[in-house]
């Protein structure tokens, strides 16, 4: 009898797994070339970053995404810029992009449909996902300081990886 | 029996790596609205759950609303899709988004977080539009194709009425784009049929990079077939044109539009407004709302970062409409500085002046600053927003302005109070010179998946635009609860 109930209770909770992955997708670059999730991911961690030219937090936080970029790219961590703006303001990410400097690659979701597929509910939110696809971590919102908590959460993930190896 | 058991547990092991998530959100609502004689509670959830198996996700979402009115009442199984992608396809069945020629053919999207109610219906419900039907697409590094086939949802008609009226727009579409020498060439055809008429639109578009530092997007669209006039006929069409330039510290972009009799079937389509959308309380409230029926127009704007946190913006909107004889012109001219000073004080500054005759609203000069103070590392901060605008409408000094504070800890809590005053006598009553808003919320991040929002006091409605789209909020008196979750 409870080999049964532990079969039936491995048949209901086994196939289930409430977490999230990231689908490869194809979007273009500010330049309008194509570009795969794959293409772009990091070996060990990828940081997705959603903003778009009239979120105001969004702008505050790039430069500072673009800091830890250049700190963390050859740790294995790769950092993709998704800018969600739609065709009211699309005209205006590239000039954005190109003032502020950013090392990483930006693309473009103007149907969103990236944005919807990774469930994101408010701008700036920030994700990172481990070499598995998984969405490990998601930071919404962007305030001064929100930079280091990024930080401690990526030191975290790569010693967790470090660890496992 | 040993068999069935074995297959039982390879069937359903078979998706272990499948996934569920999902989302939602509950509002609930204690208080009084325009034109209700009372306070009353409300309750609004909108469910959302998916089901990922290697290329393929399955969607599906609920949502419902109730008061003590049970007109206004519903529960509605809104949305429900199945998506394959892989390698270059993307197949969508049911419920699905997409944009055509930046929206001048069609456009849907999704507001996150947004709720739309307005003073016809007093319903309430997710602010989105979307295509309820199929598309396919295959696009690879050379070319693109696409067809889809599907209902539109015209959104302002809450789920209370019946499918016919909410998707009243049918649409077959297809577009196909191919790339050369860093160069886009697309073209798109579109047949809208909405038992008032049937119509065909074509878009052609072409769009690039000149140079590392200069790329361009032009389009034009026009009226194919359909059910119009001669005169609308020879008088449908849109024109969209955009230059970036890009060099340094300095990068630009430069618009122009010319729409004529362009608002297709309901309103499915929404070509680019080239008017700012501003982040600022007051300036987003007098956003001039695009007539794609008939509007001609630029926007030049430009940037300027001085160093790694200093950035100057500067923007400049023309906007002519032309009824008949008459010609209204809105012209608005924005500048905005932000810096960082010392350790953790943020700085922004900005003003704007514009002449708005549509609305009837000459010289209207608004400025604002905001000043952010962290402390400990960004552990803990405070925030001050200051508004002010002023502006003249038949003989009538009208004046707004908007304060918030907010206080912070870490990015967990957020507590803000909020008060705002107007002397427009389209607000205010009679007997009296001016009119406030007072209101405080809270804010508060529990973890990864569970946020709660706390508010209490009275918000002040009208115009808002968010991620390019424009809709009216409502005034609010009393207290709000939203409560966010994901898993």
């Amino acid at each position: 009898m409870l080999k049964l109930n532990i079969l039936i209770l491995l048949l209901i909770y086994g196939p289930l797994s409430f977490s999230q992955s990231v689908r490869d997708f194809t979007l273009q670059n500010i330049d309008g070339e194509l570009k795969t999730y794959h293409e772009l991911k990091g070996e060990e961690l990828t940081i997705i970053d959603l903003w778009a030219s009239w979120c105001k937090p969004c702008l505050k936080s790039m430069p500072k995404i673009n800091v830890l970029y250049k700190e963390y790219q050859n740790k294995g961590v790769e950092v993709i810029g998704i800018n969600t703006d739609g065709p009211r303001s699309i005209s205006k990410v590239k000039p954005i992009v190109k003032v502020l400097n950013l090392s990483y690659t930006n693309l473009t979701d103007i149907n969103n449909t990236v944005m919807k597929d990774l469930e994101v509910a408010s701008l700036p939110t920030l994700l990172i996902i481990n070499s598995e696809n998984n969405i490990v971590y998601r930071h919404e919102g962007f305030s001064s300081g929100g930079e280091i908590a990024i930080k401690n959460k990526i030191n975290e993930l790569l010693l967790n990886s470090e660890l496992k190896q | 029996m040993k068999y069935f058991f074995t297959l039982l547990i390879l069937f359903f092991y078979a998706p272990i790596f499948a996934q569920f998530s999902g989302g939602n959100l509950t509002e609930l609502q204690y208080g009084k609205l325009p034109n209700d004689l009372e306070r009353f509670g409300s309750s609004y959830n909108k469910l959302n759950l998916n089901y990922g198996y290697k290329n393929f996700k399955f969607g599906a979402g609920t949502q419902f609303y109730h008061t003590p009115y049970s007109e206004r009442n519903y529960f509605e199984y809104a949305w429900i899709n199945a998506n394959y992608r892989h390698k270059g396809w993307n197949v969508n069945a049911g419920n699905f988004s997409e944009t055509i020629g930046r929206g001048i053919l069609f456009r849907s999207y999704e507001i996150p977080g947004a709720l739309l109610e307005d003073l016809t219906f007093r319903s309430k419900n997710y602010f989105y539009r979307d295509l309820l039907g199929s598309s396919v697409e295959f696009k690879n590094k050379k070319y693109f194709l696409k067809g889809m086939w599907g209902y539109s949802l015209n959104n302002v008609i809450p789920p209370t009425q019946a499918f016919e009226k909410r998707r009243e727009d049918e649409i077959v579409a297809f577009s196909g784009g191919v790339q050369f020498l860093k160069q886009t060439f697309e073209a798109s055809i579109l047949k809208v049929n909405n038992g008032n008429s049937e119509t065909s639109y074509a878009l052609g578009s072409l769009s690039g990079t000149i140079a590392p530092s200069l790329s361009y997007y032009t389009a034009y669209a026009f009226y194919v077939d359909g059910t119009f006039t001669e005169h609308k006929t020879a008088n449908t069409y849109a024109i969209y044109g955009s230059l970036n330039y890009t060099n340094g510290k300095f990068g630009g972009s430069f618009e122009v539009k010319d729409y004529s009799n362009f608002l297709i079937g309901t309103g499915i389509n929404e070509p680019p407004a080239l008017v700012k959308e501003h982040t600022s309380k007051l300036l987003n409230r007098s956003t001039h709302v695009l007539l794609p029926q008939n509007e001609r127009g630029l926007q030049l704007e430009a940037y300027y970062q001085h160093s790694l946190f200093s950035t100057f913006a500067i923007n400049y909107t023309l906007a002519n409409n032309t009824f008949e004889t008459r010609t209204f012109r809105y012209r608005e001219i924005f500048l905005e500085a932000a810096t960082s000073i010392g350790k953790g004080t943020d700085l922004k500054f900005f003003m704007d002046y514009a002449q708005d005759p549509f609305k009837g609203e000459k010289s209207r000069f608004s400025t604002g600053a905001v000043i952010e103070q962290s402390i400990d590392d960004g552990k803990y901060g405070a925030m001050l927003e200051s508004e002010w605008q002023q502006f003249d409408r038949d003989k009538t000094h009208v004046q707004n302005i908007a304060n918030t504070l907010t206080f912070r800890k870490k990015s967990k809590i957020f507590l803000s109070v909020l008060f705002e005053a107007s002397t427009d006598p389209f607000l205010i009553d009679n007997s009296k010179s001016k009119k406030s808003w007072f209101g405080g919320s809270l804010k508060y991040q529990l973890n990864n998946k569970h946020s709660f929002l706390l508010f209490a006091g009275e918000r002040r409605g009208g115009p808002a635009c968010n991620a390019g789209v424009c809709y009216e909020i409502l005034d609010f008196q009393g207290v709000e609860l939203r409560w966010n979750t994901r898993f």
